[in-house]
């Protein structure tokens, strides 16, 4: 994945050159990175219930709060990963509603999304799961829009 | 056909913290022993190859839930001495390196301070059994070294201490060690037998 600005990222690093680049006359204020191996994962998640609650419902323990957020996610790992899955650390970055976005180091996202899909328990009579809603190795990825703005 | 190509794992069990004072049968103090022969001492008559298997699967079962089970629940104890604490397990190749692990996360066995330590890892059984030999040799030969220093003390009946840590404890085991040259000489080709035997079983 290429991108023409310089990003302020740390991860992002320059390009090496190819012998192909290098026989392509290049403009001299023009500059290229490439974005190799991203340290995070993005992922929209949502917790699904069943039977699902009405569209307005709110009630102490609807919409999920984080530490609920929390001790779901933990026991979906533990029980896929064990404790090498609870060892994965979830940066939280924003709850809306029954949605979350988090933030996990990239390499453990496969396992990651593995153990929480094919997690459900019971709790407070419904079926709850999680469903994935994005995954991305960019956080404009799941918020959305074409990311046009930023660069303005 | 594609063959299942498989790695088998060398390991010993070493114990920190000595053997037990109810599993010996010398109820008087060991003072000699020296710390080698602590360290390497027999392991619990209750752990045989079904009780160390189930105790490896629920150590991959914490560390790694119901995945690691999938990957590497299908290992198999091969052989295990419980006179030298040594064993051998076979695990498909792609998985061992889960399976070592969840061997170094183990911490006691049946409330006893323990670590298993992987020695090598191999591709045939033979060359792991091989390497078993070489192994309780070495620990013989420095056991003997170590017994060196407190010969002063020496007493006639101690030699046999020696061969009771790595015979099964058949030896009635007294207080510490000195070995005489040809009573060890005998107990290696004792241990080479008994390896070999145990290994054929494939």
């Amino acid at each position: 994945m290429e991108i023409d600005n310089p990003a302020p990222a740390a991860e992002v690093v320059p390009a090496i050159k190819t012998t192909k680049e290098k026989s392509q006359p290049r403009k001299h204020n023009e500059q290229r990175f490439t974005v190799r191996k991203p340290e995070w994962q993005y992922l929209h998640l949502r917790m699904i219930f069943d039977p699902p609650h009405p569209p307005a419902y709110t009630s102490p323990s609807y919409p999920p709060d984080l530490i609920t957020w929390k001790t779901h996610l933990s026991s979906a790992l533990n029980q896929f990963l064990g404790l090498s899955g609870t060892a994965i650390p979830i940066d939280f970055l924003h709850l809306q509603g029954p949605e979350v976005y988090i933030r996990i180091p990239r390499e453990d996202a496969t396992r990651f999304t593995a153990a929480i899909s094919g997690w459900g328990c019971e709790f407070e009579g419904r079926s709850v799961g999680f469903r994935v809603l994005g995954s991305t190795e960019f956080l404009m990825g799941i918020v959305g829009g074409d990311g046009r703005d930023v660069f303005v | 056909m594609v063959r299942v190509k498989q790695r088998y794992l060398l390991f010993t069990i070493l114990y920190p913290s000595g053997p037990q004072a109810t599993s010996t049968s010398a109820t008087t103090a060991p003072s000699k022993v020296t710390q080698s022969m602590t360290f390497h001492s027999p392991s619990p008559p209750n752990l045989n190859r079904t009780s160390l298997a189930s105790i490896i699967r629920s150590s991959i079962s914490h560390n790694f839930g119901d995945w690691g089970i999938g990957q590497c629940g299908g290992f198999a104890v091969k052989y295990f001495s419980p006179a030298t604490s040594t064993g051998i397990l076979r695990i498909t190749r792609d998985n061992y390196r889960t399976l070592w692990a969840a061997l170094t996360y183990i911490r006691e066995l049946f409330g006893q301070p323990a670590v298993i330590k992987v020695i090598r890892i191999s591709g045939t059984i033979r060359k792991a059994e091989l390497e078993a030999v070489k192994v309780a040799e070495e620990a013989i030969r420095r056991v003997k070294r170590e017994t060196k220093g407190l010969k002063s003390t020496g007493n006639l009946k101690d030699k046999k201490d020696v061969a009771g840590m790595f015979s099964g404890g058949k030896v009635a085991a007294q207080t510490a060690t000195v070995a005489d040259e040809d009573e060890e000489d005998d107990m290696v080709v004792d241990i080479v037998d008994s390896e070999n035997d145990d290994g054929d079983e494939e």
